[in-house]
């Protein structure tokens, strides 16, 4: 079978949350929305402050093709249009008092729409591609001039630990998924259907096909993937489904290819049947911190900082406090003590143990760190005020003992980095070129091509940051022209 | 609140790390040390105890002196600390001939007189060939390979072969190695031995080819060491070993395979393979480099044996690709994902 890629690397899975059913997080009560929730230019506000808004009513709308249009998540009253941070840049968010009566606008339903109406629906409802990186969906559907596109190539990996969302919503929507992926093969004009599952899904493998006998389709074609970290990668997922190259520095249509994730198909499928924008996806919210782990339906805007008051954590970052300050009391009444009490001082040392052991459990279940995406590519932040936006497939909130904090030590040459490498670059001579800041060299070992899937730096015994190595070494090559 | 950690992803970390590694790299050698002290008595534990103190010892200093920090921060921080001195010493001790802990003219009776010898081998392979390159992933050969090779030279008399002084009362034998007289007829009556060990060595660790199957199992079962290499080296020197020993001097087809087995079962063959070929910093990063270099040792070991008419064949041919190791790694790098070999770098 055609499922193998070369490289990569078996993180644990932790999927912890892939049996548990999708459910709605109660709205917050207040929303946060950016303009920017994709690649390409933010989208142009087009309300004002003071405006009542309902969920779908158009916030923002797409600055040119790769763009892509903002929708409200809540019904309400338009608070304030003010720059928040968002990772690292300043981005204008639109911030709406929830009045909790969901009161919606959506747009007109579509019935047997042609190949046009279903473009012109992707766009006007905003999708984008909801697997990670955003990229404007109606964009993506429009393959350039003289390019010929034969096969769809519908991206159900997953591959990212802890994240079940796409799982999810796979074994609770097939239908709708299976109608979302007909009108994107019907815009793009294709027969030629492949939906790659890792085999740990073998479940929504089945669920699919299931649907698909039912249906009496023949185009479909599910593919189960060996389960094997980056499989959903673009490239390496086009290779293991039709073994067709994409050239370096090329768009998959470069080979007839165009790939969809699952929940892309899934809101297509909502705006073109049910005339319902995007607003809102499914974000599995998981980590050692969080009590209540699960799938949810999550509207776009909400800060973590809400989404985790609802998931709840299993121990407060309060209690830590409160213990420390019950250590410092017995600590000090240890000291006025005197020498003699000899079974007072017993009793209080037992009782700061016992209290100190506490701490420690505490500790360990309180999170260090906070993700939006998977743990081998998403992004950490400092910031639980960011919120929640098309592309946040999970959100992770992770103890020490789950995150990588040792500090790097010397490369001991064990080329480990190489062979797990799934673009076959050579990490260890990148990372020393960029230490040395010759790019040239960098070049050389192939940086450009890196997709930053951080297999090299995962595998690495000396722990080494390969994957910042990298980044700069893309953008130093780029900046100078090298 | 206290503040988030923040890092460049990915988050996540492999089990790999360079402490448990050489740990693994210790546990593996563990037989080779057991039979070490079966065939050769109780003094082979002194000598790898002398090596591995002294190469601590060294590294630890070097990094002191060398950072010129003398706190407790700067002694955690130590590069000492990850254990791969230990293996550096493991392997040289293993490398070394047992008589050197023996009273001379007394096979078996432990006299410290030339604890020297072992101390100032150690202190070469650390410092001039380890740390001084940079330490650890740095050295262009492998340290021990080195230092032994350095002790041939210098202390040659006291290097040769010795025979077996075993605990356990098996027949001893002949002293001289196989090497040396390449007879068909010996492979044939002491397979069994060759097999076990209890056969005179040069190195005490190279004795047991079966210690030494154990931890190339136990390597490669731990994902250490790809199980290839040893296996292409090995492969290797049975295919020239035939065309260059076998064919012109065997008679019969089966006296061209005993002859084959012997290259195969002595000096030193199977522990270079194993743990000397595999040492990350002096072999190639790429397998195809490795092909390279694996196939280069096995050509050099035969030709060494064959025609230079020593035993030191494994050491020098190891030594001889070790640096040869920056070549091909500057040639034999895969073409990118996707990449075409002419127009790479070209865009
Ligand atoms: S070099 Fe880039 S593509 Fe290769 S493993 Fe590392 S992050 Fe992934
Ligand atoms: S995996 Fe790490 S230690 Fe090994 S060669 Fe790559 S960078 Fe060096």
């Amino acid at each position: 079978m055609p499922t193998k890629f070369f490289g990569g690397v078996h993180p644990h899975t932790n999927k912890i949350t892939q049996r548990d059913y999708i459910s709605e997080l109660t709205p917050p009560a207040k929303v946060f929305v950016p303009v920017v929730q994709h690649i390409g230019k933010p989208a142009i506000v087009k309300v004002n402050v003071g405006d009542y808004v309902k969920v779908g009513t158009l916030l923002a709308s797409a600055d040119g093709v790769i763009s892509a249009n903002i929708f409200s998540p809540v019904s309400g009253k338009v608070m304030a249009i003010e720059n928040r941070p968002m990772g690292d840049r300043e981005v204008t968010h639109i911030v709406i008092d929830n009045d909790f009566s969901d009161n919606a606008e959506f747009l007109p339903k579509l019935t047997n729409p042609t190949k046009e109406q279903i473009l012109a629906r992707t766009a006007e409802a905003g999708i984008v591609g909801m697997g990670g990186a955003g990229f404007p969906t109606a964009a993506k559907l429009t393959p350039p001039s003289g390019v010929t596109i034969d096969t769809l190539v519908i991206n159900g990996a997953e591959c990212e630990p802890y994240i079940t969302s796409d799982h999810r919503i796979m074994l609770e929507y097939p239908e709708q998924i299976l109608k979302g992926i007909r009108y994107i093969a019907t815009a793009l004009d294709v027969h030629n259907i492949l939906i790659g599952v890792e085999e740990n899904k073998q479940d929504a493998i089945d669920t699919l096909n299931k649907v698909i006998a039912a249906n009496n389709i023949t185009d479909i074609k599910v593919v189960g993937l060996k389960t094997r970290y980056p499989q959903g990668a673009e490239k390496q997922l086009i290779y293991a489904l039709t073994k067709r190259v994409v050239p370096a520095c090329e768009l998959p249509s470069k080979v007839g290819v165009v790939v969809n994730n699952v929940h892309t198909a899934l809101s297509v499928y909502y705006a073109v049947y049910e005339g319902q924008p995007l607003y809102r996806r499914v974000v599995t919210v998981s980590g050692g911190a969080v009590k209540n782990k699960g799938n949810y339906w999550i509207r776009t805007g909400t800060t973590y900082k809400d989404v985790l008051a609802e998931c709840k954590t299993i121990d407060s970052r309060e209690n830590v406090k409160v213990i420390q300050d019950k250590i410092k009391e017995k600590q000090s009444q240890l000291e006025k003590l005197d020498k003699s009490q000899k079974s007072e001082i017993k009793a209080v040392r037992a009782e700061l143990k016992s209290l100190e052991k506490e701490l420690s459990t505490v500790k360990s279940s309180q999170y260090i760190m906070i993700v939006n995406g998977g743990p081998m590519m998403g992004a950490c932040t400092q910031n639980d005020e960011n919120v929640i936006t098309k592309t946040s497939s999970a959100l992770l909130f992770l103890t020490e003992k789950e995150v990588n904090t040792v500090s790097p030590s010397q490369c001991i040459n064990c080329g480990k980095c190489a062979r797990v490498c799934p673009m076959r670059l050579m990490p260890m001579f990148i990372d020393a070129a960029a230490i040395a800041g010759d790019w040239a060299e960098a070049k050389k070992y192939g940086a450009v091509d890196c997709i930053l899937c951080g297999s090299c730096s995962y595998i690495c015994p000396a722990k080494r940051d390969l994957v910042s190595s990298m980044k700069k070494s893309k953008k130093m090559i780029a900046t100078r022209g090298i | 609140m206290e503040k988030l950690f923040v890092r460049t992803s990915p988050y996540i970390s492999s089990r790999f790390a360079t402490r448990k590694i050489m740990l693994d790299v210790i546990i593996a050698l563990i037989p080779c040390i057991i039979a070490g002290v079966i065939f050769f008595g109780w003094g082979t534990l002194i000598l790898i105890g002398v090596c591995c103190l002294t190469a601590f010892v060294s590294e630890f200093l070097f990094t002191l002196i060398k950072n010129n920090k003398w706190n407790w921060e700067a002694v955690k921080n130590s590069s000492a600390t990850d254990l791969s001195c230990f293996v550096t010493g493991i392997l040289l001790a293993l490398n070394l001939p047992a008589s050197l802990v023996w009273k001379s003219g007394q096979p078996g009776v432990i006299s410290l007189a030339n604890i020297w010898m072992p101390m100032v081998g150690t202190v070469f392979a650390i410092v001039f060939v380890k740390m001084a390159f940079g330490g650890i992933g740095k050295n262009f050969a492998n340290p021990a390979l080195a230092a032994r090779i350095f002790m041939v030279v210098s202390f040659g008399a006291f290097m040769g072969t010795v025979g077996t002084n075993n605990i356990i009362g098996l027949d001893a034998v002949s002293s001289a190695t196989w090497l040396s007289t390449r007879n068909a007829s010996a492979v044939s009556s002491q397979w069994f031995n060759m097999l076990i060990g209890n056969k005179g060595a040069a190195a005490f660790g190279e004795t047991s080819v079966i210690a030494i199957l154990i931890g190339y199992i136990y390597l490669s079962v731990r994902k250490v060491i790809d199980p290839r290499v040893p296996l292409i080296i090995i492969g290797g020197v049975a295919v020239f070993a035939f065309l260059f020993d076998a064919l012109p001097n065997g008679s019969s087809f089966s006296e061209m395979m005993l002859l084959v087995a012997g290259h195969v079962l002595t000096g030193g063959l199977m522990l270079g393979a194993v743990f000397m070929a595999t040492d990350y910093s002096s072999s190639p990063n790429t397998f195809r480099g490795n092909v390279i270099f694996a196939l280069g040792i096995a050509l050099l070991v035969v030709i060494i044996r064959v025609f230079g008419k020593t035993d030191e064949g494994v050491s020098y041919a190891i030594l001889i690709m070790n640096i040869l190791v920056p070549l091909i790694d500057k040639y034999i790098y895969p073409r990118a994902f996707g990449r075409k070999r002419a127009t790479r770098g070209a865009k």
